[in-house]
């Protein structure tokens, strides 16, 4: 019917206005009409309309407002058609029917609030007896009661007499009359327990509406207590209408428990995540928040630090379920489980409280994690820009340097060799003098040959990894070079990635060659999405990336293509250089 | 040629040894050589040199080694001229220099050992207590100094030309101009730049001086 909350939201409203008009409009009539006993019925529905509409809001309490919407309706038609218009026909009957319709309506609230429906095997049967009592017996009675027209004056508050009506009838109602005993003590007992048993932060809202469901049984009671007295002719006709105003007044008293319980529920909430917020993500005082706000001091806090539970005092726990104890998982923003809430059962009475709580903590817990992981995040970005910078600088230097002490000294040595020609006394000394000079000068071509090649070597433009990979492997002996996948798989490398992998394998070949470990064996593969060149040697192991050395800025400009580079060399080697990368320079955040 | 002693310091193995067989070719006595500055040091204990040609970059820091060392030998050896002989033609070494060490004293690019007579003439001068910049740091000087204004076209090339290290015959010869001519933009020049020749001083050494002074 409502179960939708979508169709509540848009419905919800006017089903409650409809039902106040309809219950609460021909009230001042029917009291010119009949009688005072009206006010309270009234009374009563307008409260339950009110707890109604507040609970509307709550989208897990929307079955429970409907409800109360319900049961408001159907006191109305108990009283709209039982007592002004009961003279036509079978609407009597309908009336007759309906008012006790209220019962179950409103004990389901009862039985399951503040949690969205009725918790434990107890309550749930509960429940449907009393769907079985306020429908069965009353049904019979009415299908086998008869209205005599020529009667009608004495059907006036007489049908519930054992003696007026055919047998059935009188049999069936007094069945449901022994029912009602059955139900409000069984109700009582129900809510004495719960009255006993609450604790924690629930108990103040637990006992409200504990009291409550007392109260609404010893009305239903007590209006059996009065008809029997009634029919020894204990009392009269006017003390039972007293008590059947006691009723109501119980009924309203009720109500307004379960209402202000509801308000009590709401003031509540925001307050949850303030305090949870204001605790900043700090181990020891989120525990605390979340003990205060689950009015749970057992509740404690588990945090997943990759893969070990720690407490909130750091030290290593393990967390079991145990009877009476709930474990909850709290995710972090990529699903992964990142705390474990150890909370006492009652929580569970309050689910939607206890959702909040937790998603709170979960809230609290992530932004401070990535508070935390930014500012590590941001400081690493920071030096591994200022270590490319230095590189870059470093690199300049070293440029000119080999500029200077390379070419340019080759190239002046030709130069002065050239001047010796100048001063040879004859041809032949000056043909001599020209071919050192042309042998220096072929020298000099091959530093800058060597130079470029450094810089940027022509193989890789060419042959792309795998050919740039290939011709520095050809330059030493005892290095070994493996292609693992087909030459044109690497075509798709962004030149970026493929010359930053080209000098991370230099990189680690020069290291290897720089300490002695030949042989060395160079494993380049692309699967069209991701570059792998693995670089082993057999040498003593050990290496270490030290700060600012090879490693440590090979490792930085991986990193900044979006790759990164695993080094595993234990002692006594082998030593094993992973370079990978996307195929494409990324911009994804990679810490370097 | 001239019988001039040099010692040579300079860290590159090839270049030290094609400037060595240049210089005994062209007549001039290599003495000492050495790869840094401290070997050379020792060497100038051993050995009497009238010319000591440095590199300026030179291990172990390979900034300005040449210009500390030729300060420290100008210390030890007072008569010993000092010529550097860089990769680089930087104007502001050339000031440093020229400010410690007021004569005797050159500056050449490496380049030079293209045309061995400029060389020898340089190597030349600073052994005759005079001052030899190179053409490159002197234009790049000459750019720079806004106080030649007053100078005419013609008086800055023959400054330019003093302060290369040449003679006023040699600028007569370079220029197309007879000597008497030179003398008389010499002391044009000289007496724009406010020097008045003493028999003491070398008017030229202090007209370029006066020149690298001038500098913003």
């Amino acid at each position: 019917m409502i179960a939708n909350n979508g169709m509540a939201r848009k419905w919800g409203p006017w089903l409650l206005v409809a039902a106040a008009v309809v219950g609460v409009v021909p009230a001042p009539f029917t009291v010119a009409v009949g009688g005072w006993w009206v006010v309270p019925n009234v009374v009563f529905q307008l409260v339950v309309y009110a707890a109604g509409f507040a609970l509307l809001r709550v989208p897990e309490h929307r079955w429970n407002a409907t409800h109360l919407v319900l049961a408001g309706v159907a006191s109305a038609t108990g009283y709209l058609l039982s007592e002004p218009i009961a003279d036509i026909g079978y609407w009597f009957q309908v009336g007759f029917v309906a008012q006790w319709l209220v019962a179950p309506l409103f004990l389901r609230v009862l039985l399951s609030y503040p949690a969205p429906g009725p918790r434990g095997r107890s309550a749930t049967v509960l429940l449907r007896v009393t769907w079985v009592w306020a429908v069965v017996p009353w049904l019979v009675s009415a299908a086998l009661f008869s209205p005599d027209p020529h009667a009608q004056a004495q059907y006036h508050n007489l049908w519930m007499t054992l003696v007026d009506f055919e047998p059935g009838a009188s049999i069936a109602a007094s069945i449901g009359s022994a029912g009602s005993m059955v139900v409000g003590i069984w109700t009582v007992h129900v809510m004495w327990r719960r009255w006993r048993l609450a604790k924690g932060s629930l108990a103040p809202r637990s006992r409200l509406v504990a009291a409550a469901g007392i109260l609404l049984a010893v009305g239903l009671g007590s209006r059996e207590v009065a008809r029997v007295l009634v029919d020894t002719k204990r009392i009269d006709w006017e003390g039972r209408a007293w008590i059947e105003t006691g009723h109501a007044a119980l009924a309203i008293v009720a109500v307004l428990l379960t209402v202000g319980s509801v308000y009590w529920s709401f003031a509540q909430r925001p307050r949850v995540v303030e305090i949870m917020v204001a605790t900043a993500g700090d181990a020891l005082g989120v525990e605390a928040a979340l003990r205060r706000v689950l009015g749970d001091p057992t509740a404690r806090l588990y945090y997943d630090l990759a893969g070990t539970l720690l407490d909130a005092r750091g030290a290593p726990a393990s967390p079991a379920s145990a009877r009476g104890r709930v474990l909850r998982v709290l995710d972090n923003e990529q699903g992964q489980a990142s705390a474990l809430a150890d909370l006492d059962e009652v929580v569970l009475e309050d689910p939607i409280q206890t959702a909040i709580a937790l998603s709170a903590t979960q809230l609290v817990l992530q932004a401070a994690r990535l508070a935390v992981e930014r500012d590590a995040y941001a400081k690493d970005l920071a030096e591994s820009r200022k270590r490319i910078v230095t590189d870059g600088v470093t690199q300049r230097i070293e440029l000119e340097r080999a500029l200077h002490d390379g070419v340019q000294q080759h190239l002046l040595a030709v130069s002065t060799t050239l001047s010796l020609a100048q001063l040879a006394y004859n041809l032949t000394e000056s043909t001599d003098v020209i071919d050192q000079a042309q042998s220096q000068l072929k020298e000099a071509l091959a530093e800058l040959r060597r130079l470029a090649r450094g810089i940027h070597p022509v193989a890789l433009g060419h042959g792309g990894l795998p050919g740039g990979l290939r011709a520095m492997v050809d330059r030493w002996d005892d290095c070994e070079f493996v292609l693992e996948s087909t030459e044109p798989s690497f075509a798709c490398l962004d030149e970026t990635v493929r010359t930053t992998c080209y000098f991370a394998a230099a990189e680690a070949l020069s290291n290897a060659i720089k300490y002695g470990s030949r042989p060395v064996k160079i494993t380049a593969a692309c699967d069209g999405h991701q570059v792998t060149v693995t670089v082993v040697d057999e040498g003593a192991g050990g290496a270490r990336p030290v700060p600012g050395g090879g490693l440590a800025g090979l490792r930085d400009r991986l990193a900044a293509v979006g790759g990164g580079v695993t080094i595993t060399s234990p002692e006594g080697g082998p030593t094993m250089i992973v370079i990978r990368s996307s195929v494409h320079a990324s911009t994804a955040l990679g810490v370097p | 040629m001239s019988g001039l002693r040099v010692a040579l310091a300079d860290d590159s193995g090839i270049f030290r040894a094609g400037l060595a067989a240049l210089l005994t070719a062209a007549g001039v006595h290599v003495v000492a050589s050495a790869g840094d500055v401290r070997t050379l040091q020792k060497q100038l204990e051993e050995h009497s040199v009238d010319v000591a040609i440095l590199d300026i970059r030179m291990p172990p820091t390979y900034t300005d080694e040449g210009i500390r060392a030729a300060i420290a030998l100008r210390k030890r050896h007072s008569d010993l001229s000092i010529l550097m002989l860089s990769t680089y033609a930087e104007a502001a070494w050339a000031r440093e220099l020229i400010a410690v060490i007021p004569s005797s004293v050159g500056y050449l690019l490496k380049d030079r050992v293209s045309t061995v007579d400029r060389l020898i003439e340089a190597i030349e001068e600073v052994a005759d207590g005079g001052i030899a910049l190179d053409p490159t740091v002197v234009a790049s000087l000459m750019r720079s100094n806004t106080a030649l204004s007053r100078l005419t076209t013609r008086e800055r090339e023959v400054l330019a030309h003093i302060a290369e290290g040449r003679s006023n015959l040699a600028i007569a010869r370079q220029l197309h101009l007879s000597v008497r001519t030179v003398e008389v933009h010499v002391a044009a020049v000289l007496r724009a730049l406010d020097i008045h020749p003493s028999p003491d001083e070398n008017s030229r050494v202090l007209a370029t001086r006066a020149f690298l002074k001038h500098q913003p």
